[in-house]
């Protein structure tokens, strides 16, 4: 029942807190040096003055901001978010149509990152100050300031243009029909920025890792299961893994807000028809309408990331304290 | 921690510290030399010379030239010197705030410590990239936007940590007896907090200097920061970008180099202050 | 363990999706192949092509009625009439046409073998649709201006007939730019991508910003395209470089800076274009001006606004040089619009003339009384900002080539990037690096006429004002001949350009790597007017397999 209340009251601060979001969202747009009507229509528009008028009249672009906000909350709400102008179609297309690509290279990167981050850092982590942990620590620390789009294109330099492997862009072939188009084809088209996303995202979790495993090795509890004659793996099995993992987990969910920041940079970088290169289009082409239905998607997707990241915390909670283990 | 891991570090305590300090002072060299030489740089060092278009990284060239023949060894070093003074002035604006709130927060608590927290909520309630692109559409893009974006975001986190410090020597006794004895709030804060924040915040700072850094670069390389005119790391990795597939790699290898290397002094400028100030505190 | 269960749960959600999002069930796959293996069976399968012309084309609507493919390279839809290479106009729906002594009745007379892709006939009652259409939408298309058309009928099945409102000898471009799409079957929503009409090619497939997939016409009426199939794919220019180098691609539009480069099995064409580089020069003094909506915008330059500084700059600078830095030599030295239009001004001058702008420069009163390279007059510095829009690299290094070779004269021209809706408030007071080239001369209307200063976007931006001008492009407008208007024209230009308010550069080519069996018909391609690199598909139904 607890876990059921607590579910439900971070799902209405949430509402709240995308409320919130949208409205600052939607004052920084409205604030910005640009026609209304134009950032509505764009600088290139063969509508119609009555197509015009209809437009100002149902986003309400010449009333007073708390009214056109009330507007515009009232069309998202029905799933209207306006007509992109970079795309000329609706943005909830756009959005969902690319949603889907960004969706698979977010989820296997951050799958990837999360279980390689994980086995790394115990592997590391059971033995502090190894060759193996220095190693670790090294990587881990470069690459923690390293930034994404840098990476990306060294993996590019590296795997498409130097060696040929990989291809330099897009997430289908060119010139194929899209029933021509094989998972294969997807998967070999993922491959460079999801590396890239995943290498971005796994030192956190690396280090994380890491530290909760050395700590807790050294702990008073290992210390008794030691003496109680317990083997390495079991150790590992009963006690790190358990007490490690979720904390783990909990955080690599809160990572969400970074993870979406990498994800936008990296499809730039790879040229893939995803959100994150639809929001630079977007703000290059003072695409108002897609620039507020993006950031209203992110910020469901990062409260999205904190609520599970919370609930995982909320559940599993008492157990790593009955286990002999606080979290800080 | 066990008994001879303990014994361990005392005896090397010493060394240790003189380690730390050691890579604080090349850490600072390094980001200071960049800095100066960046601003003193004679803009004829990166100009334009046809006759030396895409030459590769040589003696007298180490990192190549690009499109232009610009020498791009000193137009890095230049751009490195820009993204650091956009990125150092917009993390000190942000820790400003950051200072700011938390302290308040922390002092007056109640519904100004909500009220703070809310505002976290609400500029941690969407990707950062994001943020920073509303904010520099917002300012008209260019380098007014970029920098005010990235100096307004950048305070949440460091001013949880402020409002954590504060709080804990809020309860101690000699701040409750300074309040009992009917001290103002407002001086309170200034005689006997910023002081005790004061360590933490300084590593706050440091640590806040590669992320203001990167995202400086990283919105330029999207094509909302800094126009094409003025070197840049970004601006230089989105023009590398464009020559890459025709193998002209030094465009975007040592540039980034230069960027990695500077972020990751900062890191470990901050993070050794930090088990110097705080000797307990681990790498956490 | 719950981490496995949680880390499996997550893996096959992973998968779930990628599967999800990758369609195309097996099936379907083969359907598709025993297709294929019993067209094989019929004929030799000839290879269709894939091509990267730039993206332009991807970005604006394929509709005619909404001004799609208006600049003289349609490949879905014909017009009236067309471009031939010589720039000049032939029939094309239309086999005949006549203009009344007065000029105000355009008569067509239409082709009667022409079927739409659909399988209906092309009659005088699409033409009329067609033309309604963009008459009572006028705001939906700013490509074609029928502003002038008083009607448009029918006479009988392939005699169309406009009457205009007064004599406009610009018509005939128009009737070249508008084409004709279907009374029957139009549809303004799916035209946007998937137009149905006469030409040589139907749309298969349009994926948006991705690529789009067009097939031979058997329709059509000027012979079945000798290519089955060309694939035009949009991504960046890079990325279609590399895409070239691995072999995926048959014809790939690159920057004059990749002309260097090589790739094996392709060979790099230039194409000749009517498009121009230019610099605009404002020629009003700086001063602020209020516009209608109560904007406060800064308008001119005490640089640029000297006639002297505009002609020493003109005659001074070395094109040439300037092309060879910034463009790796393709391109040709322009002064004027190009010579390969029927209208063009022919009056050239040499440059590198730099002892005589020199001169100018000092009779003028700007001289270095600092030394440092640049002159000045009072406290005025010599120097003006150019703008290169829209991230345009080519136009920035342009731009970077001539500050280098402008430097020897001693003006300072500082280079700039923004992007465009930037540029809309900084045309007027500053440089701009301009692309123009189109058939149609009511460009030249846009450049230099007074009464369009700060009313279009981008007209006349540097704020020139001639009556003499005027009066010439007013002839050239209300001439009842095409003769008489091209004297005119020739004579706004010859007029204009002594005032020196553009600085013409260079007349571009646009330069593809082209796989060495595949054959262009270079000779039937037209005079690319300005377009991203897109027109090279003027002449896509001569494409063929050597």
């Amino acid at each position: 029942m607890r876990i059921g209340k607590q579910i439900l009251s971070e799902t209405l601060r949430g509402v709240l807190l995308i409320f919130g979001v949208s409205l600052i969202a939607f004052l920084l747009i409205t604030k910005a040096p640009i026609d209304p009507l134009v950032s509505y229509i764009g600088t290139n528009s063969t509508l119609t003055q009555e197509t015009k008028d209809e437009i100002i009249e149902y986003w309400g672009l010449n009333d007073p901001l708390p009214e056109r906000f009330v507007t515009w909350v009232n069309h998202a709400v029905h799933g209207d978010l306006g007509q992109s102008i970079t795309y000329k179609r609706p943005v909830i297309d756009v959005i969902r149509e690319r949603m889907v690509y960004s969706f698979v290279l977010m989820l296997l990167a951050w799958v990837l990152s999360g279980i390689l981050g994980f086995l790394i850092g115990v592997a590391a982590g059971m033995r502090p100050g190894g060759v193996f942990d220095r190693i670790t620590k090294v990587f881990c620390l470069v690459l923690k300031s390293a930034p994404t789009f840098w990476l990306g294109l060294i993996f590019l330099t590296v795997f498409a243009v130097q060696l040929g492997w990989f291809p330099l862009g897009m997430a289908v072939p060119m010139g194929k029909l899209a029933a021509d188009v094989t998972i294969w084809d997807r998967i070999y088209h993922l491959i460079l920025p999801v590396l890239t996303l995943t290498v971005v995202n796994i030192s956190e979790v690396v280090l994380y890792t890491r530290q909760k495993v050395t700590e807790i090795m050294g702990s008073d509890f290992i210390l008794y299961a030691r003496a109680r004659g317990e083997t390495r793996g079991q150790l590992v099995r009963r006690h790190v893994l358990r007490n490690v993992a979720l904390p783990a987990i909990t955080i690599h969910f809160a990572a969400f807000s970074e993870l979406f920041g990498g994800m936008a940079l990296a499809e730039n970088v790879f040229a893939y028809p995803g959100i994150g290169t639809a929001t630079t289009a977007a703000a290059v082409n003072a695409d108002v309408p897609l620039l507020l239905g993006i950031a209203l998607f992110s910020a469901i997707f990062v409260f999205v990331g904190n609520l599970l990241a919370n609930i995982l915390y909320g559940v599993f909670d008492p157990r790593i304290q009955e286990a002999g283990y606080e979290r800080k | 921690m066990n008994e001879n891991r303990r014994s361990l570090l005392e005896a090397r305590g010493i060394s240790r510290r003189a380690w730390i300090a050691f890579v604080i002072v090349c850490a600072s060299i390094y980001l200071i030399g960049v800095f100066i030489w960046g601003l003193l740089l004679n803009p004829e060092t990166y100009a334009v010379h046809y006759e030396n278009k895409f030459l590769a990284p040589s003696l007298a060239h180490p990192f190549g030239t690009d499109f232009m023949g610009r020498d791009m060894f000193y137009r890095s070093i230049k751009g490195l010197s820009t993204s650091l003074v956009i990125g150092v002035l917009a993390a000190i604006v942000s820790s400003f705030i950051a200072l700011f709130l938390g302290i308040v927060s922390a002092v007056f608590g109640g519904w100004v410590d909500k009220l703070v927290n809310l505002a976290i909520d609400l500029c941690m309630g969407l990707p950062h990239l994001v943020l920073l692109l509303l904010i520099s559409f917002m300012m008209g893009r260019g380098v007014k936007g970029i920098t005010i974006a990235v100096a307004v975001t950048h305070w949440p986190a460091l001013s949880r940590i402020v409002r954590a410090e504060v709080l804990q020597i809020r309860s101690s006794q000699y701040v409750q007896t300074a309040y009992r004895l009917g001290v103002s709030p407002w001086k309170v804060a200034v005689t006997h907090m910023i002081p005790h924040v004061l360590p933490a915040y300084f590593v706050g700072l440091m640590l806040l200097f590669p992320h203001a850094i990167m995202h400086e670069a990283a919105v330029t390389f999207l094509g909302f920061g800094l126009p094409a005119e003025m070197p840049s790391i970004g601006v230089i990795l989105s023009e590398a970008m464009k020559h890459i597939v025709t193998g002209k790699w030094w465009l975007a290898v040592f540039p980034g180099l230069l960027l990695l290397a500077a972020l990751m002094f900062f890191d470990a400028i901050g993070e050794n202050l930090k088990k110097l100030w705080n000797p307990s505190s681990g790498n956490e | 363990m719950e981490f496995k269960k949680v880390t499996a749960a997550l893996l096959s959600a992973a998968v779930l999706l990628g599967l999800a999002g990758c369609g195309a069930p097996k099936e379907q796959n083969q359907e598709l192949a025993t297709v294929q293996q019993e067209t094989q069976k019929q004929e030799p399968e000839v290879r269709g092509v894939t091509a990267y012309v730039g993206t332009s084309i991807f970005e604006d609507s394929l509709d005619p009625i909404k001004g799609g493919m208006s600049h003289g390279f349609p490949f879905i839809n014909n017009a009236l009439l067309r471009v031939n290479p010589d720039s000049k106009y032939v029939g094309d729906l239309a086999t005949d046409w006549a203009v009344s002594e007065d000029a105000r009745t355009y008569t067509y007379t239409l082709r009667q073998d022409v079927k739409f892709s659909d399988g209906s006939d092309f009659t005088a009652e699409d033409v009329v649709f067609t033309y309604e259409q963009v008459m009572e939408n006028p705001a939906n298309n700013e490509n074609v201006d029928l502003s002038r058309l008083e009607s448009v009928t029918a006479k009988d099945d392939y005699t169309v007939e406009f009457q205009l409102k007064e004599p406009y000898s610009p018509f005939l471009d128009t009737t070249a730019q508008l084409q004709i799409v279907p009374s029957d079957s139009y549809d303004s929503g799916k035209f946007d991508t998937m137009p149905i009409g006469t030409g040589a090619w139907k749309m298969v497939q349009y994926d948006h910003n991705q690529q789009m997939i067009l097939a031979a016409n058997e329709n059509c009426y000027y012979g079945v395209p000798k290519l089955p199939q060309v694939t035009l794919v949009y991504m960046d220019a890079d990325a279609a470089f590399a895409a070239a180098k691995s072999g995926q691609l048959d014809v790939v539009m690159v920057g004059t800076s990749y002309a260097d480069e090589q790739i094996p099995g392709m060979t790099l064409i230039p194409f000749e274009t009517m498009d121009v580089r230019q610099i605009s020069l404002t020629v009003q003094p700086k001063h602020t001006v209020t516009t209608e909506d109560g904007k406060q915008i800064t308008v001119g330059s005490d640089v640029t606004s000297d006639p002297a500084v505009r002609e020493a700059l003109s005659i001074g600078i070395d094109r040439q040089k300037i092309i060879d830095n910034a463009f790796n030599g393709i391109g040709r030295p322009a002064v004027n619009f190009t010579d390969n239009l029927v209208w063009a001004s022919t009056e050239e001058y040499p440059d590198g003339q730099v002892d005589k702008a020199k001169e100018l420069l000092e009779n003028a009163g700007w001289v270095d009384t600092d030394n440092d390279g640049i002159r000045e007059k009072g406290d005025i510095r010599c120097s003006y900002e150019v703008y290169s829009a829209g991230g345009d690299q080519d136009r920035y290094q342009l731009a970077s080539a001539l500050a280098e070779n402008a430097k020897e004269l001693g003006i300072e021209i500082i280079v700039k990037s923004a992007s465009w809706d930037e540029v809309t408030s900084l045309e007027y007071s500053a440089g701009v690096v301009w692309g123009w080239g189109q058939y149609s001369p009511t460009v030249l209307r846009s450049l230099f006429s007074e009464k369009l200063f700060m009313k279009g976007m981008f007209d006349n931006v540097v704020g020139y004002a001639n009556a003499e001008v005027e009066a010439q492009i007013d002839k050239a407008l209300a001439a009842s001949s095409q003769e008489e208007a091209t004297e005119a024209w020739k004579q706004v230009q010859k007029l204009a350009d002594a005032d020196y308010p553009y600085l013409y550069l260079v007349n571009i080519e646009h330069c593809y790597f082209v796989n060495d069996n595949l054959d262009m018909s270079p000779e039937t391609q037209v005079p690319h007017p300005h377009g991203h690199g897109t027109p090279v598909i003027c002449n896509m139904n001569d494409w063929n397999w050597k």
